[in-house]
């Protein structure tokens, strides 16, 4: 039973990194009805950028973290100025923009390859190893931190949405991109706040998954894709919380599957679940039924 | 017995009744026209009669046969085709292609005569390929046969439309806006080749805005507004229809016009 | 006209001449290898371009077909003893069945719904491949995997492997193209373009689809056949995601739907790494930034550079204009 509890914070705790890199891929769905495959490797990137920052150029984390996110949110929302912007132009084809997007996922992931090197490096943390006792097992002050700060950023992420007017923009993208643009909105605009935002919750996600594991390497992005991907399925894409609702449920499944199966099978667990929801319910949990327009 | 009889057909999505208690009928050798304000629900009566929807309620007869409800690759075979109102055509492939997609239910020979190459196949395409540039020549396209389809004129390809429809040796064309966006000369040409169309063993159902048009080629009309049938009748009495003027300029508008 | 397909006939004629000579023509031992890869990889590329890009069905798990066609041949052959031209045959069948029953319920999902489902399968082939050691030896692999024999000849040199890897490599390009110039080809082409006209016309779209897909899916498990009995070993680590990112690019490369685009692409592809031998860490980077420029750049496909196609678009870049005008009306 302590065991079981110890699983279950394990996996609120990567599931708290699914949520938050799930958003991103959430809000592009749902304004551009694209897949994001980039999106993944921001989140690579986010971990790295604060590696570079704060290990080797002895930036104080307090300092680095905030940078790196934000950087990494530029380098989505530029990302997006230069491969997406001109093929939504142009009105290209969806599968143009989608190769697009697994193009640059591969350029950055092998960019970083050869900047980093392939071997995997130890990553800073906070509060080393410090652990507190509650409920008679081991917390450790990382765990903590992840878990109240995706929840402060979903809360925060959740009042922009629904509260601002570049929140309301987005929604209404999200609903008509073109009778929006027709009502003054930049659209534009919209999707580049769109792809910052997304990239800089995606940097946050990386970081602290990072932490949590104390390593980096290049390979993190390709393995957390399909998982993060299969979260916003599951909860339904274009739905934020159910982005949140499906991360936390991959994380939990995830971890109670490496402890009570074998660890063989942990990265399994996600495609399967991705399968079994696109053929039972392609909606997803919170999902709305779409009608075929013709 | 009509060619078409659709009775009491229902439609509503998420408690909004788009289409309730429709009923109307085709004859043989008939241009029959449905008109109603935008929004009315007349793309849906063609989505449900070609499968795109499903009936909530209802029965579509298709020559003695019940046809709701199946998926829409059957209603070809079925001789029931139809065109859209924002043009779907290939149009990354020639106008040939076009038309040769159009006749394919009619092409015979299987994948592996495909694979193979057989003599069959080679015949078939051969003769669908004569059909193809017949259908084009009968519409003065055949100049066009080798070009993209996204290449010619707007005008040209809402033709190109109509004749890929009808290479599929429909019985029934289901025509959805087709003058939309052309101009006063394209539409006049249009209303003489519809008015032709059942002379070449088509009826016609269409929806179209341009009064003009559908009072000089229907030879009978349905009305609806907001999912229901208002009216029906020649296009005399439809012109003089009190409800279907209201149906387009409103209430205070119709009193207006009175009044002015 | 008449002229014209004598020309194509007596060049294509030719050019099979050249291609069957080359391994008399040339004996170094490195450039037949790489000639037998560039065999397979274009019959990987071609089987590909079926799917994604005549069908506009984006796959990324081709590399699994591949691996379940290699490690499904070499296993029949080393269990049972089959003769190796059954084995292609068996491994095809056994790709393209897997195909079928991936396709049916992943082809209903589209653009990246399928593509997720198809590198989560691509996935999901290598780790059964790895972890099902009692059949597969995982990570290990399997050696000693027995060379063709082809009427009473057993393939050893690399002239014959390339001989066999080519004829194979012709088949399925005659297959594909005979294909492309039928009913099933045209309806795949429609089905790309527009899948609700495609149905209105009559096309069973998702039927279609998926024997597009169990077609492709048998291709690639002949090229993987192909592979496991010229390397005489395998393991899970060929049939990785990265490689079906590389066949892919291979497709867009060539210009997505045309076949000698593909193989071209695949031949580059293959070569250019070899003779660029220090810059194999580069060439990850490379096939990314060639996915964008290609997706960027002017033309999706090469076909509109083709000089007497672009006579034909000349003369309808007028008739354009004037499309422009109308929808300015519109």
């Amino acid at each position: 039973m302590r065991n079981f509890l110890a699983y279950t914070v394990n996996g609120l705790v990567l599931g708290s990194t699914y949520a938050l890199t799930a958003i991103g891929y959430s809000m592009v769905y749902g304004i551009l009805e694209l897949v994001n495959f980039t999106h993944s490797t921001i989140y690579m990137v986010g971990a790295y950028l604060f590696y570079i920052l704060a290990v080797l150029c002895h930036i104080p984390m307090l300092l680095a973290f905030p940078l790196s996110v934000i950087l990494t949110g530029i380098l989505g929302a530029v990302n997006e100025r230069i491969t997406i912007r001109p093929l939504r132009a142009k009105n290209r084809p969806k599968f143009a923009m989608l190769i697009c997007t697994i193009g640059t996922s591969i350029v950055l992931q092998n960019l970083f390859f050869l900047l980093m090197g392939s071997e995997t490096k130890q990553y800073p943390t906070i509060a080393e190893n410090k652990a507190i006792m509650v409920l008679g097992f081991n917390v450790t002050i990382v765990q903590i931190v992840i878990v109240v700060t995706t929840v402060l950023l979903l809360i925060a992420f959740t009042l922009f949405i629904n509260r601002t007017k570049m929140g309301m923009a987005m929604r209404a993208c999200a609903q008509d991109t073109e009778a929006t643009e027709l009502m003054g909105v930049s659209v534009d605009y919209v999707v580049s706040l769109t792809f910052f935002i997304g990239s800089a919750l995606a940097a946050v996600a990386g970081v602290m998954g990072c932490m949590s594991y104390r390593s980096v390497d290049c390979s993190i992005g390709a393995a957390i894709g399909t998982k993060t991907f299969a979260s916003t399925v599951l909860g339904g894409i274009g739905v934020f919380t159910g982005g949140v609702l499906g991360g936390l449920i991959i994380g939990l499944t995830e971890v109670y599957t490496a402890a009570y199966i074998g660890s063989n099978y942990r990265n399994i667990t996600a495609f399967v679940i991705l399968i079994l929801v696109l053929f039972i319910k392609p909606t997803g949990l919170l999902g709305k039924k779409v009608l075929k327009k013709v | 017995m009509g060619l078409l009889s659709v009775n009491g057909i229902c439609k509503s999505f998420g408690g909004l009744a788009a289409v309730s208690d429709m009923s109307f009928e085709v004859s043989n050798g008939q241009i029959i026209s449905i008109i109603g304000p935008n929004g009315a629900g007349k793309t849906t009566v063609f989505n449900l009669l070609t499968g795109f929807y499903e009936c909530d309620e209802g029965s579509i007869i298709f020559r003695e046969e019940e046809i709701s409800n199946l998926p829409p690759y059957e209603y070809v075979n079925k001789k029931l085709t139809r065109t859209f109102q924002n043009l779907k055509l290939f149009p990354n492939m020639t106008v040939l292609e076009n038309v040769l997609i159009g006749y394919q239910s009619c092409i015979t020979y299987s994948r592996l005569d495909a694979i193979l190459n057989t003599r069959k196949k080679r015949l078939g395409e051969q003769k669908a390929r004569e059909k193809a540039m017949e259908v084009l020549q009968s519409i003065d396209m055949e100049q066009y046969a080798m070009e993209k389809c996204s290449s010619l004129p707007y005008g040209v390809q809402k033709q190109l439309e109509i004749a890929r429809a009808m290479v599929s040796d429909p019985q029934l064309l289901l025509l959805d806006e087709p003058a939309a966006g052309l101009n006063p000369q394209e539409t006049e040409q249009l209303a003489v080749f519809i008015k032709g169309l059942p002379a070449k063993g088509y009826s016609v159902l269409l929806i179209e805005h341009d009064m003009s048009l559908v009072m000089s080629i229907s030879d009978y009309i349905y009305v609806m507004d907001y999912g229901k049938l208002i009216a029906q009748g020649v296009p005399e009495d439809v012109q003089q229809n009190e409800q279907v003027i209201e149906a387009y300029i409103g209430r205070g508008g119709f009193k207006h016009v009175i009044g002015s | 006209m008449r002229q014209k397909k004598y020309v194509t006939i007596i060049l294509t004629l030719l050019l099979m001449i050249l291609l069957y000579s080359i391994p008399v023509l040339i004996s170094s031992q490195y450039v037949l290898r790489i000639c037998v890869y560039v065999c397979i990889y274009s019959i990987l590329a071609c089987s590909l371009n079926l799917i994604a890009g005549v069908c506009g069905q984006i796959s990324m798990g081709h590399a699994a077909f591949y691996g379940i066609g290699a490690y499904g041949s070499a296993l029949v052959c080393i269990n049972y003893g089959i003769p190796w031209v059954l084995c292609v045959l068996i491994a095809a069948l056994l790709s393209g069945m897997v195909g079928m029953f991936i396709g049916i319920p992943a082809l209903k999902l589209s653009g990246g719904y399928l593509v997720i489902c198809t590198v989560g399968f691509g996935e999901l082939v290598r780790l059964i491949l790895l972890n099902w050691v009692s059949l597969t030896r995982g990570p290990m692999g399997i050696v000693n995997i027995p060379r063709p024999v082809i009427f009473n000849t057993k393939i050893k040199t690399g002239g014959q492997y390339y001989i066999v890897a080519l004829t194979l490599f012709v088949i399925i390009y005659i297959i594909l193209h005979n294909i492309l110039n039928s009913k099933f080809g045209r309806n795949l082409k429609a089905i790309k373009e527009d899948e609700i006209a495609a149905e209105t016309m009559g096309i069973r779209v998702h039927r279609e689809k998926v024997i597009a897909f169990a077609v492709s899916a048998a291709m690639a498990g002949a090229a993987g056949a192909m592979l496991a009995h010229y390397m005489l070993f395998i393991s899970p680590t060929i049939f990785v995601g990265d490689f079906s990112t590389t066949i892919l690019s291979m497709v867009v490369l060539g210009g997505m739907g045309s076949m000698p685009g593909s193989v071209i692409a695949a031949t580059l592809l293959t070569v250019i790494p070899e003779a660029l031998r220090g810059l194999d860490k580069y060439r990850m980077l490379i096939y990314g930034l060639l996915l964008i420029c290609m997706m960027l750049g002017k033309n999706v496909s090469w076909e509109s550079t083709i000089p007497g196609r672009k006579l034909a678009s000349m003369k309808t870049a007028v008739l354009t204009k004037h499309i422009k005008n109308r929808k300015g009306v519109k």
